[in-house]
């Protein structure tokens, strides 16, 4: 489905010049780069990455060729160069997420200082696939490696998560 | 943008079941980061946009075009040079620096000359020696440090698997950019030395754990990554093989084989291996010795030779392994949706045309 959809949304792309047809093409795709932009960013630079994510899409907007990718993996690459971008410390769990309930809390701050800890590689696969919930596929493309590759990223990121975090997590 | 359960979620993605208690908290922790973060407005977002840029663009365009074929002009001369007044070096003895011009740097000494020597990574001969210099990559060096030699091994024992494991290697294409969007680290580097009774060949590899360094002997390059395989060889003193032996039913060769780039199956097949992928159950495979009308039909689908390209997430999938007397197999994906494409992990086709339709005849 996904080629099928690039087709159409570059086509519509080309059509709509102006700014409600960017935001028609961005709009099935915003909660996914938001969603990137939270578990990528410092705490509470979401919405800065998010903006500065939408600009720079904007500004390449015309650039953007159906052939080498679908939007969603475009829009999800541009939101994660961003958030690499703004040289600010990585997110950190444990000043986040007032909402949570208690328990959960401080189960979720174990385990995403965990993440935290993972090799580079190890630690992007993870984000994107169980926080950002990519699929393995498209993980692959983001990344521009197999999708083998990306299930041996999240395999050997679950070996490290076990080995730090104990046997609840078996 | 919940998907709901992990199982739901897992099924939705094409991944397996059963999902794991550590899954399940990695899941649900991305769940509760999501909706304790409620999306901006994406009208607002939108709304706070700049103009598009109307700078006129011709003259800079035109300056970059000139000093870039200037560039490129100096650079083949320099290249020519250098290739008449170096030749093939002998491996006898490590370079005592690695240049890097980037976190991406393959580096070679030399680059073997003659019409094989891009067609193959090494000749499918066993060399006399082998050696594998390391250059390690020290935590915030810069992309554009040389890298100081730090240590050799000679490779003992049977040097036949290092011959079969290089010699396969498939080979990029053009379009084969693996540059990852995060994850270049600082990785150590190995040059694999091998020497011939006819001359020598360099091999040029990054332990980069990421698997998107690929490898070179300076004319061929191949989207293999021997990274691993060759730091276990140097710490072992010995070539340590690919892994072989009866593979998983489903998994082709870690690296691929030589002339995927050319064929979606390459000639000489002697054994089919098909595995279905229906959502997240994978049906037990099934091995067919004959199917050339597939290998036909799969060779005669336009290709592209765009990758990576859009993934074929379709939930009907097929695995298809294709083995070889002699040399890794070679692993074709097919998906089967409406959208559906083949791809041997180099190439792809722009539909899956009758494949399709002729698996479910194989399959019975």
């Amino acid at each position: 489905m996904e080629l099928a959809g690039s087709t159409r949304t570059r086509n519509a792309a080309s059509r709509a010049s102006g700014q409600d047809g960017f935001n028609e093409w961005v709009r099935p795709h915003w909660s996914v780069m938001y969603a990137c932009a939270v578990v990528q960013s410092a705490q509470g630079e979401a919405d800065d990455v998010v903006q500065e994510a939408l600009i720079a899409a904007w500004r390449k907007w015309a650039q953007f060729d159906a052939d080498r990718g679908s939007p969603r993996a475009w829009l999800v690459a541009i939101v994660l160069d961003q958030a690499r971008k703004s040289h600010r410390k990585r997110h950190d769990p444990a000043a986040a997420d007032v909402d949570t309930p208690a328990s959960d809390a401080v189960a979720d701050l174990d385990l995403r200082r965990a993440v935290n800890a993972l090799p580079p590689r190890q630690r992007v696969a993870v984000e994107l696939h169980y926080f950002v919930q990519l699929r393995v596929c498209e993980v692959a493309t983001l990344m521009s490696c197999s999708e083998g590759t990306v299930k041996a990223c999240l395999s050997a990121a679950r070996a490290n998560l076990r080995t730090r975090l104990g046997d609840d997590f078996r | 943008m919940s998907l709901g359960g992990p199982r739901e979620f897992a099924n939705a993605v094409g991944g397996r079941l059963p999902v794991t208690p550590l899954e399940e908290r990695l899941y649900a922790a991305g769940r509760r980061l999501q909706d304790s973060h409620r999306p901006a407005s994406l009208d607002e977002a939108v709304s706070r946009l700049p103009p598009r840029s109307r700078r006129r663009r011709g003259p800079v365009l035109s300056v970059a075009v000139l000093v870039l074929l200037i560039a490129v002009s100096i650079a083949g001369v320099v290249l020519q040079q250098n290739g008449r007044r170096s030749g093939p070096a002998e491996p006898q003895a490590c370079p005592d620096s690695y240049p890097m011009s980037g976190l991406d740097t393959l580096y070679v000494p030399s680059s073997p000359v003659g019409i094989a020597a891009a067609r193959t990574m090494v000749p499918l001969v066993v060399p006399e020696t082998a050696m594998i210099c390391r250059y390690a990559y020290p935590g915030g060096l810069r992309p554009t440090s040389t890298l100081q030699f730090t240590q050799a091994r000679a490779l003992r024992g049977s040097l036949a698997g290092i011959m079969t494991d290089l010699a396969w290697l498939p080979k990029s294409i053009p379009s084969q950019n693996r540059r990852c969007v995060e994850g270049y680290g600082p990785a150590d580097r190995y040059l694999i030395g091998l020497n011939y009774s006819l001359g020598a060949v360099w091999v040029s590899a990054a332990d980069d754990r990421s698997g998107c360094l690929g490898s070179t002997n300076g004319t061929f390059r191949s989207p293999a990554n021997l990274g691993a395989q060759v730091a276990s060889s140097f710490a072992a003193r010995h070539w340590t093989e690919m892994p072989k032996g009866p593979p998983p039913p489903c998994t082709g060769s870690a690296y691929g084989r030589l002339g995927q780039q050319d064929a979606m199956v390459p000639e000489g097949a002697i054994l089919l291996t098909i595995c279905k992928t229906d959502g997240p159950l994978r049906a037990v495979a099934k091995r067919i010795g004959t199917f050339d009308p597939l290998v036909r039909t799969l060779n005669a689908l336009p290709i592209s030779r765009q990758y990576p390209v859009n993934c074929p997430c379709d939930q009907v999938r097929y695995e298809l392994v294709f083995s070889y007397l002699a040399g890794p197999p070679v692993s074709v994906r097919v998906s089967a949706g409406p959208t559906g494409v083949v791809d041997n992990g180099t190439i792809r086709t722009t539909s899956a045309g009758d494949v399709p339709a002729l698996l479910r005849d194989l399959l019975g």
